[in-house]
């Protein structure tokens, strides 16, 4: 009885390893293709958070940039910018950095962390400083500001543009989803002599 | 009924009377080539759906991060013929001096000098050592990105003469533009 039955006698050695090898090789492709998905994620998840922190930065030093008004005009004596220099001008710029006077007459310097790898910004005269990036979301790598027509005399209406490179924050996979990002914002208030 | 029912049981469970009386009926046989094929052919069609679903979503997002670029190069392209027409008229100049109807290369660095260019030029756009962009080509490698300002005169329905700027900026078959209206009102 046992032995003569078909159903009784199990699987051969060579069924088995075709088996075994069928399957480990449907298991290996369908990993693979697992795996890539999760990079794949990781690197999306990255690229999605470096967007969105690139843009809030870029908008807000926008919004300000655009409404920013003349320091020491008429006469007067500096307010915000450098007041070694008595030329009456909009900004003054340095590696990674703006200062100005924004639409509400307050003193305004935002200014690239190499330390951190976040913008922040300040009224220099004091105060807190405050992250304008997410120190845990995105990694800044440079900011780069370049201003033409910055002083009255020069009969040309003043403009920055901005230059911002942010990388994600963590594994291999975020630090490839770097994107470099500019801008030209144009002073609204007429710059007349 | 029960009856039945227990019998049916023992059929499934117990595999001697199955060999036994069961054998070459159709429940023994396994499946047919036929069946395995369409079975197989289903759950392809599941499996090869949904990875291209996933590769479709990734490209779509690859495009999204580019979008961010173009909509800040096509607004850096308006801020700068707006910057030409302040200028003109800090100088006392026509509101739209050097901003006749046609075709432009826009600058960050320039000012009127070398903008204009022929119907259908292409401005592409180049990025130096720093990554920043620029329409200058010995500054560095290529991008995908072309930026083409296109200003039109024209007149609003109170009989206003305004300029309509059309920042263009394309990239691998992708367009992002961005029209502003500039008016002689200070």
């Amino acid at each position: 009885m046992t032995g003569s039955n078909r159903f009784e006698k199990g699987f051969t050695l060579i069924e088995l390893v075709v088996a075994l090898g069928v399957f480990s090789i449907v298991m290996m492709i369908a990993f693979g293709a697992f795996l890539g998905a999760l990079r794949a994620q990781r690197v999306t998840f990255a690229e999605h958070s470096v967007s969105q922190e690139t843009r809030f930065a870029l908008e807000f030093m926008s919004r300000q940039l655009r409404v920013a008004s003349q320091d020491g005009g008429g006469g007067g004596s500096m307010v915000c910018l450098d007041a070694s220099n008595s030329t009456p001008r909009v900004f003054d710029v340095g590696a990674g950095e703006i200062q100005f006077l924004n639409g509400r007459e307050e003193c305004v310097r935002f200014f690239f962390d190499d330390g951190t790898g976040t913008i922040r910004y300040e009224n220099p005269a004091g105060g807190t400083a405050y992250d304008l990036t997410s120190p845990t979301g995105v990694t800044v790598e440079s900011l780069q500001f370049t201003i033409r027509g910055n002083t009255n005399a020069d009969d040309e209406q003043p403009r920055v543009m901005i230059n911002l490179t942010a990388r994600g924050l963590g594994g291999e996979e975020e630090e490839a989803a770097r994107l470099t990002t500019q801008t030209t914002v144009t002073v609204r208030t007429l710059d007349l002599p | 009924m029960f009856q039945q029912f227990t019998q049916c049981i023992q059929r499934t469970y117990s595999s001697k009377p199955i060999a036994q009386d069961a054998s070459g009926s159709r429940g023994d046989g396994g499946f047919t080539l036929m069946e395995t094929i369409i079975a197989v052919g289903i759950f392809t069609v599941g499996v090869v759906s949904v990875i291209s679903l996933i590769n479709s979503v990734i490209s779509s997002l690859g495009v999204s991060q580019e979008r961010v670029i173009a909509a800040n190069l096509a607004q850096e392209g308006i801020e700068i013929v707006r910057a030409v027409r302040d200028t003109n008229w800090i100088v006392d100049l026509s509101y739209n001096d050097g901003l006749a109807d046609t075709t432009y290369c826009v600058e960050y660095s320039d000012l009127k000098a070398g903008m204009q260019v022929g119907p259908g030029g292409a401005c592409l756009l180049y990025q130096d050592g720093n990554g920043i962009f620029s329409h200058a080509s010995d500054g560095g490698p290529a991008t995908p990105f072309s930026r083409l300002i296109t200003i039109t005169s024209d007149v609003d329905s109170s009989a206003n003469p305004f300029l309509r700027i059309e920042s263009e900026v394309t990239w691998n078959s992708n367009t992002f533009t961005v029209e502003d209206h500039l008016y002689d009102w200070k």
